[in-house]
């Protein structure tokens, strides 16, 4: 049985580290380079580092601190926001990322991230679907939340069709809250994708982690939890070890 | 670079809100606080103090009324001369120990005695102090996340296994230097409270553990239990959410009694009577400033500004000339401290500068692109 991740997600704006609610009003936390340190110390299973800012003003992605970040991981990096071609993605793996995030272009242009994958492998590339949910079920949004886009069955399938390797699927509604997952969406996409997800959006305690963790999905990730809580993740895997859920051994 | 159309903080410190005429929430809240604008009503908030004075006196199950934790400080000094003289509760005032003191600030703790309080003086064990200093600063660029764990937490120890209802810490931070909206009215000052706001900067207790350092060690800055909190019948609470907090009041006050300032401000300061017992004061904010693109003086200006005792333009000058700056002496001190080279103190502190507004000039040397204004 393959092991499953416990995932630390750091919102950025240039070199701050900000939090959302909902995808909205980010609160600026503190330095971008003491997150990274602390989480790289706790040895995560991977680190996903988003800048929100950069595809919404067209911004290209802060490649210095890319970078040092890179070197100061230990773990497999992750770096999402900003990535509108394969080039910018070419620059973010120089600057030594193992992994993007791709997100808007997604919904924009997905022969550019089969691109992506055919050159770096499947394993590369993960696929960020945010979503919400209206009368109609579960809807798609680009630019971090701000514009409409395709069901979730349409999406998962765009990201197979492009060779994306894994999904991380945010619910919107949830996200920030604190108040735990959506089991419901969780449940669903279950059910839609053939690719493996990685679940974000609502953890408020460790137990969150446990309730998620039951469905047939490859990790978690989650922020406020570690900023305004103060869980880190040896307090979140130690219940999942009590109930035999396959981790690693960080 | 967006700075407070009033005071001189930037947009780059965390937790400030702008709003539309670009003025922060910090010099918002002075304005509730000095009665300007949406004014904080200052009796009201007194006579809820007085309530919980009541009921902590009603209320308690040990030999205490309220633990006032000490650093030796004007604000801790101020606040046990109120607790004990003008709201008649025996104190035990309780001290996280400063592991770099200053002499001055050994004076002012020893006059607790004179004022006339229970004190204890806890001193986590050196090495392990050491050690989470040295950690601090590698990993948040705080040599002090240590005492900020261990006065946020050590206070609710003793409350828990004394049965101590109440322990009062001075200003609320979120109302004096900005906040989140629902932070600055708050005065209670919970577990919560301290990994949010607890300068503990995302580093905690639990990331510590090491070959050095077992869980054991660091079984002083686990925060009690809700449980153990509540059947002590023990909750924290800021002073200063409830009585206006004006330095330019307090200080005469615990000056009478003989509590004394530094000869000079510290490197990176601009007053001389706060930080008094943190030698390496001016490391810590020369790597803040190196963040954030502010420094201790500004935040001192910036109350003097909020009170009306200086004007915008002057505290800019001060702040330019004063900000991120630091005592070699100090520097080689800190390093044989913590056994790390130059090379290293150098390397470390170049990791924690925001490159996006500052300039690389030479190793260790670094310009704000933009001028401040």
């Amino acid at each position: 049985m393959l092991k499953k991740r416990v995932i630390p997600v750091v919102q950025l704006m240039g070199n701050t580290v900000v939090k959302t609610v909902n995808f909205m009003n980010p609160r600026q936390v503190g330095d971008a380079t003491a997150t990274v340190k602390v989480f790289s110390a706790r040895s995560a299973d991977e680190l996903v580092l988003i800048d929100i800012e950069a595809s919404k003003y067209s911004k290209q992605p802060n490649f210095d601190f890319i970078e040092f970040a890179a070197k100061n991981c230990s773990m497999p990096l992750t770096i999402g926001g900003g990535i509108d071609s394969f080039d910018t993605a070419k620059k973010i793996f120089s600057a030594g990322a193992d992994k993007v995030l791709i997100g808007s272009l997604l919904h924009e242009k997905l022969t550019e991230v089969e691109k992506i994958a055919t050159h770096y492998g499947q394993q590369a590339v993960v696929a960020a679907i945010d979503c919400r949910k209206d009368k109609a079920g579960y809807i798609t949004y680009s630019s971090s939340g701000g514009e409409k886009s395709v069901s979730l069955e349409r999406h998962f399938s765009n990201a197979v069709e492009c060779g994306a390797g894994e999904i991380l699927l945010t619910s919107i509604d949830q996200e920030g809250l604190m108040e735990g997952f959506d089991l419901e969406l969780i449940q669903e996409s279950v059910e839609l994708s053939s690719l493996p997800i990685v679940v974000n959006g609502g953890a408020g305690n460790a137990q969150d982690f446990v309730e998620c963790m039951k469905f047939d999905i490859s990790g978690v990730a989650a922020s406020s939890v570690f900023l305004w809580e103060g869980l880190t993740i040896k307090d979140i895997k130690s219940p999942l070890r009590d109930i035999q859920i396959p981790l690693t051994n960080f | 670079m967006r700075y407070c159309k009033k005071c001189l903080f930037p947009e780059t410190k965390p937790d400030l809100y702008f709003d539309e005429a670009g003025i922060c929430d910090s010099c918002r809240s002075a304005e509730r606080k000095h009665g300007i604008i949406n004014a904080i009503d200052w009796d009201d908030q007194a006579s809820k103090f007085e309530k919980l004075v009541d009921g902590a006196k009603k209320n308690r199950k040990g030999i205490y009324d309220c633990i006032v934790p000490v650093s030796g400080g004007k604000d801790s000094t101020y606040q046990v001369l109120q607790a004990k003289n003008k709201h008649r509760m025996k104190v035990l005032a309780v001290t996280f120990d400063q592991f770099d003191q200053t002499d001055v600030g050994k004076h002012n703790i020893q006059m607790l005695q004179d004022i006339g309080v229970d004190h204890i003086h806890f001193t986590l064990s050196p090495r392990v102090v050491k050690s989470l200093v040295r950690k601090g600063f590698e990993l948040v660029g705080d040599p002090y996340w240590v005492n900020h764990v261990g006065i946020f937490t050590v206070p609710y120890i003793f409350a828990v296994n004394f049965k101590i209802p109440l322990v009062i810490f001075g200003e609320n931070p979120q109302l004096e230097y900005g906040g989140p909206e629902a932070s600055r009215d708050s005065f209670i000052m919970d577990k919560r409270w301290r990994q949010e706001f607890g300068g503990m900067r995302g580093l905690r207790e639990s990331d510590m553990v090491d070959l050095d350092i077992s869980d054991a060690d660091l079984a002083a800055l686990n925060f009690p239990d809700s449980d153990d909190m509540e059947s002590a019948g023990a909750m924290g609470v800021f002073y200063g959410s409830f009585y206006k907090w004006d330095i330019g009041l307090q200080l005469p006050k615990v000056e009478e009694i003989g509590w004394k300032r530094l000869p000079n401000p510290p490197e990176g300061s601009w007053v001389d009577y706060e930080n008094c017992d943190m030698r390496f004061i001016d490391i810590r904010e020369r790597i803040k400033f190196l963040k954030f693109g502010y420094g201790r003086a500004t935040d001192q200006i910036n109350i003097e500004l909020r009170n009306g005792r200086i004007s915008r333009s002057e505290g800019l000058l001060l702040a330019k000339d004063w900000d991120g700056n630091v005592s070699r002496e100090n520097e080689d001190a800190f390093c044989e401290y913590i056994g790390i080279d130059r090379g290293e103190y150098l390397s470390i502190l170049d990791s924690f500068v925001n490159k996006n507004i500052f300039d690389v000039i030479d190793i260790g040397v670094y310009k704000l692109k933009e001028e401040r204004c």
